[in-house]
């Protein structure tokens, strides 16, 4: 124990008396440890915390499936209220099943009239969770029928209340009813809805309308909760055959199935890949870092064997001729991971995008993240101080001690090897990296079938209560674009109930056509303005636009997309064609095609099909009261929105007032998550880069200060300084290329993790790994120059009288 | 007459560190024809490495002529210098300096290798004079599996490869004992009864005795020189 402490103190000084070592080992290690830990603090917030419910392991998200693979880009459907009442009735291996869906409501009677998202609850969703209200209730199934309740958000109550207990039991006003707020969920719940973090709890009450209508795609998340003898294999199993039996049933919903996902699955799965490469990333700059900081110690055991083989002739063993190095290598390890730990913290900021914002409040280095810190800086520790040991074991003491055997006297395949893994490695992280950099280069140059420049766009919700009547209400977005279009400034003003990109939520119905009934498709629905084409500059391909003839209580004429034309009518003229819908209460109708446009990316850049979609003549959805302005500008668009708020407090004093933002800047928001992905890759590409680019410089200079006598022997014998520079070089390179040929099949390898996150751009694309070895090449032949000129400019006579 | 094959005129070489001029070689006027076989002699310090090394045009002298093989070494450029040294100049050093990642083979071609022979003739040439001081059975070997005159006599066959003007040997035998010492000195004296001009500095009275003339150093000065009373193999 002593001997210990002994070694270590006398490692410590040694550290210091040769600081541009430590200060170079303790760089790379935490520069590994640090990236490592950031990344593993991410991973610990989304993957290895449990929901909080009880048992959530037991819980699973239902969702109708997509059998036929006809909207790609979304995983999980949503389901209709008919679906939802079909499967609770008809499953037998959950023990509970609850619906919600996201609503809006607006706050009045205290202040200015305010709207916050909201989540609908069936009566059995806190049961179904295992939920407790820390204050008060949750909502329950007597709520269904009873006056208006509300549970607030943790969030939301300290936010909006102060965190006033009292509120339990007031009332409060929303969308002009008098509702008792009758609980507050815990804090660490949050409402996760497909519109964002709701921030209060209503009852969902199902309208007899609501549980006859449609079956297609509607907004309802099912949880439900499996019996304790039922595996999810099984129950996925029993909820195919009732997916297969409402098909039979109801034929127009051919295609919709029912299937199930660990409720954990249906929230942060989509984070998986990511965190997963990012996991990966990290790992392999911990392993070249390890690999530089082996190299160095063994360049430090190499100029110290004489001494260690003297130790140990002297009567050491072997382990205790090895005690100096996992002593050194143990003190630049945890120094390493401190400053490591330092700079994950400053790192942390940069990687909270990748974190869903409510998980955001427990994300921190917490002691998890410090001891994971530990355990990769021990790990670290043993690997560098191991080298030195396996190069030890298998050298004869005698050729250490031997004087004639000057310098090496072994053929340094250790120290080469580690730099070619350290090359390897850093080649296929940066293809990784250059694979997903090119993804964003296309998606940011992706036709989006759109214009997006100067444009203004905002939510608006009117108050059913206070306009109770679908047709006022379409008169009123009626009257507020067309003042829009009259203000000056403004080149045109249109409403889509879901705007392509910024509204990233699937809504559509099945249809069939006449005669055709078994060729049904589900295509998106969109109710637009008559002016909403040209507002978009999305272009009219066949027939018309949408005329102020075509709107009224029943409309009858549709715009289809090009997709939907060339699904149904390849090679056909589809205008004047004629097909029935079932969607809208139930009742059916015919349509007749008077158009249509070209495709847009409805659900966002990244998804490359276009999605069929129908074009409905209409202000606003009436099922939301809700709909959403676009007005396109001729100056700069945020130079509106005083005018527009003005005009919308004329329509309507109890109008919430929306966000206005820019189209661009929605566009912007759905390309961060690429562009976050891009940059913490590209950060440690450059890490890399960077380390592998220092391994080799620490090894070919090591090398040639170690051999400055070969060289001037080598001088002496004739080698001019260029032909010397050339040999080392040479040798650097070579290293160099077998880390880029082993490289190259690495990437290749990996590049599997990377294809998902990936657009319109293949892993293992050659340009980019052309690129990518030129870089690297580049990189390792300036680490390789720079020792191989010093080793020209050694002064032969010099070196030869240097013992 | 014939040109001698070294020509020194007024040497003078002064090193300076730390303010501190040291006189390492102080006018000095030496020739050597073909083939003799001339041994440096003198104390400790006294400037005889210098004189070897300005000679293997390793260094290079503060001041005074140096002609080697009729051409005029001043204000050569460091490539030509080092094809010089490739082509004319074969080194034998007291710490023998062989290169220890290479096989015996590989550092007796080297010089070849840099000469830009083909690999075949390198070959044949190696073995030739690895044969010639005795260590062919040894080609494969690294030299830290040889004994001191085992890797003296590699460093000798390395010197010899290159067929240079001259062999320039600092100490040779200083690290051997003494039956080592004089299996390489037979070594050398072969070598010019065969005709080489060898150039030696060493310490040991013995192995002067071999020599066609004896050159004495004295603080950076030659102070005598003596022909040796042997006869001349023609
Ligand atoms: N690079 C140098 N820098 C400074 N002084 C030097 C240098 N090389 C040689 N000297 C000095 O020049 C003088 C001659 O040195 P040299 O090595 O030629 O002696 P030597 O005769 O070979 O001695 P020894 O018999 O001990 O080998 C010495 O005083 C030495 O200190
Ligand atoms: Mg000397």
């Amino acid at each position: 124990m002593k001997a210990l402490l002994h070694q270590f103190k006398a490692s410590f000084r040694g550290l210091l008396r040769t600081p541009s070592f430590t200060l170079v080992a303790l760089l790379t290690l935490a520069l590994a440890i640090g990236a490592n830990t950031a990344v593993f603090s991410v991973i610990k917030v989304v993957f290895l915390r449990p929901l909080p419910f009880a048992e959530p392991n037991r819980l699973v998200a239902l969702y109708t499936s997509d059998l036929e693979k006809r909207l790609p880009g979304i995983r999980y459907i949503p389901a209709s209220v008919p679906h939802y009442l079909d499967w609770k009735a008809r499953q037998q291996s959950f023990s509970s099943m609850a619906a919600s869906r996201p609503g809006a409501v607006t706050l009045t009677g205290q202040g200015d009239p305010e709207r916050f998202s909201s989540m609908e609850v069936t009566g059995d969703w806190g049961s179904t969770l295992g939920l407790r209200a820390p204050l008060g209730r949750l909502i329950g199934p007597q709520d269904e029928r009873d006056s208006p309740v509300t549970v607030l958000s943790h969030g939301f109550w300290k936010r909006r209340f102060g965190g006033d207990a009292r509120i339990i039991g007031r009332s409060i006003v929303l969308n002009g009813q008098s509702t008792t707020v009758v609980g507050i969920l815990p804090a660490n719940v949050a409402l996760k809805t497909l519109r964002g973090e709701a921030d209060l709890l209503t009852p969902l009450v199902f309208t007899p309308a609501e549980i006859q209508g449609s079956r297609g795609i509607a907004r309802m998340d099912v949880v439900a909760r499996l019996k304790p003898n039922v595996n999810l294999a099984q129950a996925r199993q029993s909820l195919e055959g009732i997916g297969r039996q409402l098909q039979a049933d109801y034929p127009q919903t051919q295609g919709l199935g029912v299937d199930a996902v660990p409720l954990w699955e249906f929230h942060y799965g989509e984070q998986r890949p990511l965190l997963a490469m990012l996991l990966l990333a990290g790992t392999l700059i911990l392993a070249i870092a390890c690999a530089n900081v082996a190299n160095l110690m063994l360049s430090r055991a190499t100029i110290r064997q004489r001494e260690t083989a003297l130790r140990r002739a002297l009567g050491g063993s072997r382990l205790q001729s090895l005690a100096p190095f996992l002593a050194d290598a143990l003190i630049i390890s945890l120094v390493g991971a401190c400053l490591g730990l330092w700079l994950a913290s400053l790192g942390s900021d940069l990687l909270r995008p990748l974190v869903p914002a409510e998980l955001l409040s427990a994300y921190r280095l917490d002691l998890g993240v410090l001891a994971f810190s530990f355990a990769v800086s021990v790990l670290a520790a043993l690997i560098c101080g191991l080298a030195p040991a396996f190069l030890f074991t298998h050298r004869a003491l005698s050729s250490q001690l031997q004087e004639g055997a000057k310098g090496t006297g072994h053929r340094p395949w250790i120290r080469s090897s580690l730099v070619s893994l350290q090359v390897a490695l850093a080649l296929a992280l940066s293809v990784g990296f250059g694979a997903i950099w090119s993804s964003l280069q296309k998606l940011q140059r992706a036709p989006i079938g759109f214009s997006t420049e100067r444009a203004l766009t905002f939510p608006l919700r009117l108050n059913p209560r206070k306009h109770p009547v679908p047709d006022q209400r379409e008169r009123i977005v009626q009257g507020i674009v067309e003042e829009l279009s009259g203000l000056s400034g403004v080149q045109s003003a249109g409403t889509i109930n879901l705007r392509p990109i910024v509204d990233n939520v699937p809504f559509g119905r099945s249809f069939s056509l006449p005669g055709r009934e078994q060729l049904s498709a589900t295509a998106s629905l969109r109710m637009v303005s008559p002016r909403y084409f040209e507002t978009m500059n999305i272009k009219v391909l066949k027939g018309r636009n949408f005329t102020f003839a075509d709107y009224g209580p029943n409309p009858t004429s549709v715009v289809i997309n090009k997709s939907l034309a060339d699904l149904f009518w390849p090679g056909e003229d589809p205008i004047g064609k004629q097909f029935n819908h079932n969607w809208m209460d139930g009742t059916g109708g015919q349509m007749t095609i008077v158009g249509v446009v070209a495709n847009v990316r409805l659900q966002g850049p990244a998804i490359t099909a276009n999605l069929e979609t129908i074009y409905w003549p209409m202000y606003h959805f009436a099922d939301a009261a809700a709909t959403n302005v676009i007005v396109r500008t001729t100056g700069k668009p945020m130079a509106l929105v005083s005018a527009v708020r003005e005009i919308l407090r004329r329509v309507d004093p109890d109008l919430p007032i929306p966000q206005m933002r820019t189209l661009e800047d929605h566009l912007e928001s759905a390309m961060a998550g690429t562009r976050t992905q891009a940059t913490l890759l590209g950060m440690m590409a450059a890490i890399a880069l960077l380390l592998s680019g220092s391994g080799i410089f620490g090894v070919m200079a090591f090398s040639v200060a170690q051999r400055s006598r070969e060289i001037g022997i080598r001088m002496a014998l004739g080698g001019s300084p260029q032909r010397v520079a050339r040999d080392i070089t040479r040798q650097g390179m070579l290293l160099a290329a077998l880390g880029l040929g082993v490289g190259i099949l690495a990437s290749v390898l990996l590049g599997r993790f990377l294809a998902s996150l990936l657009y319109e751009v293949s892993p293992t694309d050659p340009f980019i790994i052309a690129v990518a070895v030129m870089v690297l090449g580049s990189v390792s032949l300036l680490a390789s120059l720079v020792p191989a000129r010093r080793a020209a400019r050694l002064d032969p006579n010099q070196a030869l009288r240097n013992e | 007459m014939s040109h001698p094959l070294i020509h020194l005129e007024s040497l003078k070489k002064v090193f300076t560190t730390d303010e501190i001029e040291t006189h390492a070689l102080v006018e000095v006027h030496l020739d050597i024809q073909r083939g003799e076989f001339v041994s440096i002699a003198g104390p400790s310090g006294c400037g005889k490495s210098t004189l070897l090394s300005i000679l293997g045009l390793l260094d290079t002298p503060t001041s005074g002529t140096y002609i080697l093989n009729d051409a005029p070494a001043a204000g050569l450029k460091l490539k030509d210098r080092a094809r010089i040294r490739n082509r004319e100049i074969g080194f034998i050093f007291q710490s023998f300096n062989l290169i220890g990642d290479l096989t015996v083979f590989e550092n007796v071609e080297l010089p070849l290798v840099y000469r830009g022979m083909p690999a075949k003739e390198r070959r044949t040439r190696s073995m030739e004079v690895l044969e010639e001081v005795g260590m062919s059975h040894r080609a494969k070997h690294l030299p830290s599996q040889l004994s001191g005159g085992q890797q003296q006599r590699v460093a000798v066959a390395r010197a010899l490869a290159g067929r240079p003007s001259i062999l320039l040997a600092d100490e040779p035998t200083g690290n051997l004992d003494s039956s080592n010492g004089e299996a390489v000195m037979e070594l050398l004296k072969g070598l010019h009864q065969r005709g080489s001009t060898i150039c030696m500095v060493t310490h040991d009275t013995r192995f002067t005795k071999a020599a066609d003339r004896t050159i004495h150093l004295f603080d950076g000065r030659i102070v005598s020189e003596e022909e040796a009373r042997k006869q001349h193999v023609p």
